[in-house]
């Protein structure tokens, strides 16, 4: 029994002439770097960017290290970079992209105050950090990346990358409104948790009782 | 204790991307990878061609069509009586028929057919020349508002007449890489003869602009050459089928005013899709073109904006009649869109998406 190939011997293959290797890579990440995409730019900008990213790793998979045998992280700079071509080439009148806006309609409670104001805070606290930060943390948040492999996507040692993350998080705690959220979302935390308690005490009663 | 990582949790939540969208996405990967197995020749037509050679003429009207434009540069005026075009077979308008244009003179007022293009002709030529950047980053697909590179790729014109052409970003980078070896300088000539037209003799800019698709140098020794190599090709044909050859009908004289102003036609439209950040060149196109009776004008709107639909048609060597169309932006002149209908083809419309970049920039990658 063969074990299905890495994405590092996919890439092998397809310079080697194997088209199909190629399109096996994409087909394993597209969901991930879809909603990269998305989460980024919105799910229209995503949905035309993406081919974009396909075509733009193509291109570049000469220079992927096979020694990794995941590819996605690889395929995460990639879609950064498409990104940020595209922001680039917006026209001027079009406000330059910023995070305010980023994962459009994340929150579909938009009714309950605490959490637009919630969401709001923490945009805002994300719109303040550096690029090369705001996007460490959010691979690691977000996609899942460990903080190494952010900084491979990215392309910078993973040293700098947890300098980043780092940064990031001291920077996201310190932002003007997230101690008070903090604290008030914790406080909720706690609530559900001793409501979610109390019903189970309350059906372990009547479980008793019958 | 919930952290700041916890919350950020809560925005990672959006609309994902639709199933469609990643079929589409492969579909882009896969007509690039077909483009990439595929030999130079036969991703080239990929490249922007140049208007005329998409254009089905006649096998007759081809084969003599350049020897009567050739003629046309050395006799530079010929008088010619009712012609169809209101063009002569030197290119003339068809108010200069029957006089030979001082060089110099502007010529124009007399000459005029349209004038809503003289007259936007005008006003362009009171604008600066320069616009930001040294070249036209052109991206060529079927949307009227996206301009999302698709199978055309990506056109670069630089302002000095060089063009240069990627399937992507990556590849147009390649190729100005390259250096020489990777640019075009097809459209200089055409781009010239309309500089020349906003000052210049309207009636030699015309001829020049009948012309300006042969390659830099072309003599008439040289065309008669070709030609007589196309019929020897007719010749060759004729037997291999076991067919008696017939010589090609020569064109009528209504044919060759047809003939040159399909030329004019022709290379004007490259002239101003090559250089639509260049209002001199802008200005010389719809000068030339203004002098042109066949060319119909219409006012349009595109994708929101006001345009003029010029469209031309040259019924004596096409069979089916095909109508050429390029629209144009109603106050710049800039192109916007390119369209032909033939009776029986599908209406295929080009858009044209322009942005003003510097080479260095194209090169580096920053665009």
């Amino acid at each position: 029994m063969t074990s299905d190939p890495d994405d590092g011997e996919l890439i092998a293959r397809s310079l080697g002439g194997d088209e199909d290797a190629f399109v096996e890579v994409v087909r394993r990440h597209e969901a991930a770097v879809g909603a990269y995409l998305a989460r980024r730019a919105g799910r229209e900008v995503a949905e035309d960017l993406l081919g974009e990213v396909w075509v733009a790793a193509l291109t570049s998979r000469a220079a992927y290290d096979r020694s990794f045998p995941d590819a996605r992280p690889w395929l995460f700079g990639v879609a950064h970079n498409t990104l940020r071509r595209h922001w680039r080439s917006r026209p001027a009148e079009e406000p330059v992209a910023d995070l305010t806006s980023v994962a459009a309609g994340w929150d579909p409670w938009g009714a309950v105050d605490d959490r637009v104001a919630a969401g709001k805070t923490l945009r805002q606290a994300l719109a303040g950090l550096k690029p090369q930060q705001r996007e460490v943390l959010t691979l690691v948040a977000w996609e899942d990346l460990t903080v190494a492999d952010a900084g491979r996507a990215l392309g910078v040692p993973a040293g700098t990358a947890r300098r980043h993350l780092h940064e990031a998080r001291m920077a996201l705690r310190n932002a003007p409104g997230m101690a008070a959220l903090l604290a008030s979302q914790t406080v909720l935390a706690d609530q559900t948790v001793l409501a979610n308690k109390t019903v189970l005490a309350s059906k372990n009663v009547v479980k008793e009782t019958s | 204790m919930l952290d700041e990582m916890d919350l950020l949790s809560g925005l990672k939540d959006t609309e994902p991307v639709r199933p469609h969208a990643f079929g589409e996405a492969r579909a882009v990967l896969q007509a690039a990878m077909a483009a990439e197995a595929a030999p130079p020749a036969e991703t080239t037509p990929r490249r922007r061609a140049r208007w005329g050679t998409r254009r089905r003429v006649g096998v007759g009207a081809a084969v003599l069509g350049t020897a009567a434009a050739a003629a046309a540069v050395a006799l530079a005026v010929t008088t010619l009586p009712s012609p169809s075009h209101g063009t002569t077979a030197s290119g003339a308008p068809a108010a200069k028929t029957g006089s030979t244009a001082k060089a110099g003179s502007t010529a124009k007022t007399g000459a005029v057919a349209n004038p809503v293009l003289a007259q936007l002709a005008a006003a362009i030529t009171a604008r600066p020349a320069k616009l930001p950047g040294n070249a036209t980053l052109e991206v060529r697909n079927q949307s009227p508002t996206s301009d999302r590179i698709g199978a055309n790729g990506i056109d670069l014109y630089t302002d000095s007449g060089i063009y240069y052409w990627g399937l992507n970003r990556a590849n147009l980078r390649q190729v100005i890489a390259q250096g020489p070896g990777g640019a075009d300088r097809q459209f200089q000539r055409d781009m010239a003869a309309a500089v020349y037209a906003v000052h210049g003799n309207i009636t030699v800019a015309r001829a020049r602009m009948a012309v300006a698709n042969y390659a830099p140098g072309t003599r008439l020794r040289s065309v008669s050459a070709a030609n007589s190599a196309v019929i020897a090709k007719l010749k060759a044909i004729d037997k291999a089928q076991h067919r008696k050859y017939t010589p090609p009908k020569p064109l009528t004289p209504a044919q060759r005013k047809e003939q040159t102003d399909s030329f004019i036609w022709m290379n004007s439209t490259d002239a101003l899709t090559a250089a639509p950040g260049n209002s001199q060149v802008r200005a010389g196109v719809l000068a030339i073109m203004a002098t042109m009776p066949n060319v119909k004008v219409t006012h349009t709107t595109t994708a929101g904006q006001a345009t003029l639909t010029l469209s031309d048609s040259w019924p004596l060597l096409d069979h089916p009649v095909l109508v050429e169309s390029l629209v144009i932006n109603a106050s710049t002149g800039a192109p916007v869109a390119g369209f032909n209908r033939q009776s029986g083809q599908p209406l295929n419309v080009t858009y044209y998406h322009d942005a003003r970049v510097t080479l260095a920039n194209v090169e580096a990658g920053k665009f």
